[in-house]
């Protein structure tokens, strides 16, 4: 790569004005593309102006411009698709989009994950916002606290292990700000280019952010794992080397007004120099600052581990190491948790909503009257999608309680009375109708004398209905409960074996299911000993 | 507010019709092979009847959130057909992320179906019907969990236009709208099915 990029600039040093050509004889995904007539971009939509929507919902910014470029030279079509910070690489890999522009830091574990091309093209590093009147000075000031962040950035890991925040993960900005402002957490840590222009952007919002910027990073554009040293990831790192010798990315950032960086003027410094950035491998003032580092391994992974892998392909490396493992042992927990937290919830909401519709069912106006909110309540709960009513709850009437003095509910509250009342209205529905038939045969008998009666009749829709809840236990999710989906997601984001991890996960639900049914028929056995009484 | 919205309705409305289209595809799909399980489950028929157990067994058994993830990442993003590359869309991925546990649904529905009919008991046509538009309904609810996977139906349209307008009522009043289509859909259904049952 190095080698094709000095013979471009050896020759584009003689004839100045000469640009970055496309390879002749195109391979790989290069190939791909320009039979496609397409390039496909995976680019950032929440990040203004690097990346952002316009009032009409198309993608601009400083990144989707540099991606213009790149498709104007191929001279194909170009297609921006928006990506986060948790499922960039894995949409390259996958071949979902072709490259990556989309404020992506540089780091060593990143390197074995993708095509991570040099030199990079930006840089930042991490810094905390929050409330003015909150002002959390220096990293040491937040040790303990909970602070918000968004899935899939670099600096995660170091923030909790060296800085000791207690990271709350959400899988977007929009999600870690909202959280930020409904007092889930009491600061939001971030990149600084981003929450810098924020504030610079909302002057008016009583947010500032802190001064103490650390781990700062290049950023790197990225193709396909394989792809950098095929032509698609060779042209692409000589555009990026054309673009610092013209200044072109330095001209896009007084376009969309973020002003100069000195990271890029240094860039644009040595790469104005013909002489300089030449040879293999370029001297360092041409390919920006070094990745950041990886974390430290203490040991290599056990002999077992790397025969099995080589074996099977069943690669279980991530358990090696004692943060991730800790983290999935933490996500099993809480799905666990969970689950049986709103079994109980579902089948305690089933039995008194339907206890109540049975006892009042056809009593008069005012049983009726009382029945209302009951049935409202059951309607709204089993029609609408239980991920919107965590989104609503959780952020809507969160906030509306943080700004009163009552307690909130933390993630996993909301997540556990959603999912009881989503499935306990299912329930409720069943058993009153089983209640409804019970009663038709033993009229004089009271509604609790009826349950154990009715409770078999509707059996296998209550089952139904609470393996379905815990199926729905990873929607928790979206609202930063990190429990197992959430954390196998971001272990695979994190470069996991994907084929391991998305097959562990299916054993995992399988046999989960299986202990579910299980209990189940334990429990229909004490109903039917207890009923017999 | 509420304008910004309305002038999004078409949007959305659009991005609902793949909620409707992701949610009939995979019921249909589901309903076919999960019928024939079911079938074979009924009859009792040797090695065939085990077999279709325990292909009920698993889809019956694995979450469809998960199921989205797996798609997502196991099945390519492109194919070739006689030279053109065609983009695999994310939504026919959550449709068969949704299939498995229509197939699990089915087969056992079915199979209780085909028995009561062996027995010669009445009312199991009516009871499969039943069964068969509630857990549709479940499955409509399901699909707004596409979005996760970046399928362009309405949840993923609403966070796009939420991210547009920042703000927390905004996002309120944006996911309740939202919320009274899947609501004004559900008793659309339920509408149907006391029609059906009445008419019976």
């Amino acid at each position: 790569m190095i080698r094709f990029l000095s013979v471009v600039f050896c020759l584009w040093g003689q004839v100045m004005l000469a640009q970055v050509q496309l390879p002749e004889a195109a391979d790989g995904r290069l190939a791909h593309i320009l039979q496609r007539g397409t390039l496909i971009v995976g680019v950032k939509t929440d990040y203004p102006p690097w990346g952002m929507l316009d009032a009409e919902g198309n993608i601009t910014g400083l990144e989707p411009d540099l991606a213009r470029a790149l498709a104007a030279r191929m001279e194909v079509k170009l297609e921006l698709v928006p990506v986060t910070a948790s499922n960039r690489l894995a949409r390259v890999n996958q071949g979902v989009i072709d490259v990556v522009i989309a404020t992506m830091g540089d780091t060593v574990t990143r390197r074995a994950q993708a095509g991570l091309l040099e030199p990079s093209y930006y840089s930042s590093g991490v810094v905390a916002y929050g409330p003015g009147d909150r002002a959390h000075q220096s990293w040491e000031d937040l040790r303990g606290q909970p602070v918000c962040m968004t899935q899939g950035a670099y600096y995660n890991r170091t923030l909790e292990e060296t800085y000791g925040v207690a990271g709350q993960y959400f899988p977007a900005n929009r999600e870690a700000k909202m959280a930020l402002s409904f007092g889930r957490c009491v600061a939001w840590a971030f990149d600084d280019t981003a929450l810098v222009q924020r504030v610079l952007a909302n002057a008016d919002d009583p947010y500032t952010v802190m001064e103490e910027r650390i781990l700062v990073t290049p950023w790197a554009i990225a193709v396909a794992r394989g792809e950098a040293e095929a032509t698609l990831g060779r042209f692409i790192s000589a555009m990026i080397g054309e673009w610092h010798a013209t200044g072109h990315i330095l001209a896009l950032e007084r376009k969309w007004q973020i002003g100069e960086s000195a990271y890029l003027q240094g860039l644009n410094a040595a790469w104005a120099q013909p002489s300089l950035c030449r040879g293999d491998p370029l001297p360092a003032p041409c390919l920006g600052a070094p990745p950041f580092p990886q974390a430290e391994e203490t040991e290599p992974p056990p002999a077992w581990m790397l025969t099995l892998r080589d074996r099977t392909g069943i690669d279980l490396r991530v358990f090696h190491d004692a943060y991730s493992r800790g983290r999935l042992m933490r996500g099993l927990g809480l799905t666990l948790a969970l689950s049986a937290v709103a079994i109980l919830g579902a089948l305690t909401v089933g039995l008194a909503l339907g206890m109540m519709e049975a006892a009042l069912r056809g009593r008069g106006p005012w049983a009726r009257l009382l029945l209302a909110p009951q049935r409202i309540l059951v309607t709204v709960a089993r029609m609408t999608p239980p991920i919107l009513q965590m989104y609503i709850v959780f952020f809507g009437l969160g906030g509306v309680l943080a700004q009163s003095d009552l307690i909130t509910p933390g993630a996993f509250g909301v997540a556990a009375l959603i999912l009881s009342l989503y499935a306990g209205s299912t329930n409720a529905v069943l058993l009153s109708h089983a209640l409804a038939q019970e009663r038709s045969t033993r009229p004089e008998a009271t509604v609790w004398a009826l349950v154990p009666g009715a409770f078999q009749r509707a059996y296998d829709g209550l089952v139904a209905a609470c393996v379905n809840i815990v199926k729905a236990a990873g929607m928790a999710s979206a609202i930063a409960l990190a429990e197992l989906v959430s954390t196998v997601n971001l272990i695979v984001s994190e470069g996991g074996d994907v084929a391991t991890f998305m097959n562990g996960l299916l054993v995992f639900y399988f046999l989960l299911m299986l202990g579910v049914l299980w209990l189940f028929r334990r429990l229909r056995g004490w109903v039917v000993r207890e009923g017999a009484r | 507010m509420i304008e910004v919205l309305l002038t999004h309705t078409g949007y959305l409305a659009g991005g609902f019709g793949t909620n409707l289209l992701i949610s009939v595809l995979s019921m249909a799909m589901g309903t076919i092979i999960g019928g024939a399980l079911g079938w074979l489950r009924a009859r009792r028929i040797l090695g065939a009847g085990h077999l279709a157990h325990l292909g009920t067994n698993l889809c019956r058994n694995v979450p469809s959130f998960v199921l989205l993830f797996y798609m997502a990442s196991m099945i390519p993003s492109e194919v070739e057909i006689s030279g053109t590359i065609m983009a695999v869309p994310l939504w026919i991925k959550a449709t068969l992320a949704l299939t498995f546990p229509v197939i699990g649904f089915t087969s056992d529905q079915a199979r209780g179906y085909f028995e009561q009919r062996q027995k010669g008991l009445s009312g199991a046509g009516e009871t499969f019907g039943v069964a068969w538009v509630q857990y549709f309904l479940i499955i409509i609810m399901a699909s707004a969990t596409a979005s996760v996977i970046g399928a362009d139906e309405i949840v993923g349209r609403a966070n796009i236009i939420i991210s547009q307008n920042e703000g927390a009522p905004f996002l309120l009043v944006t996911y309740l709208y939202v919320s009274l289509w899947f609501l004004a859909s559900g008793l659309v259904l339920t509408g149907l099915v006391k029609a059906l049952v009445r008419v019976r």
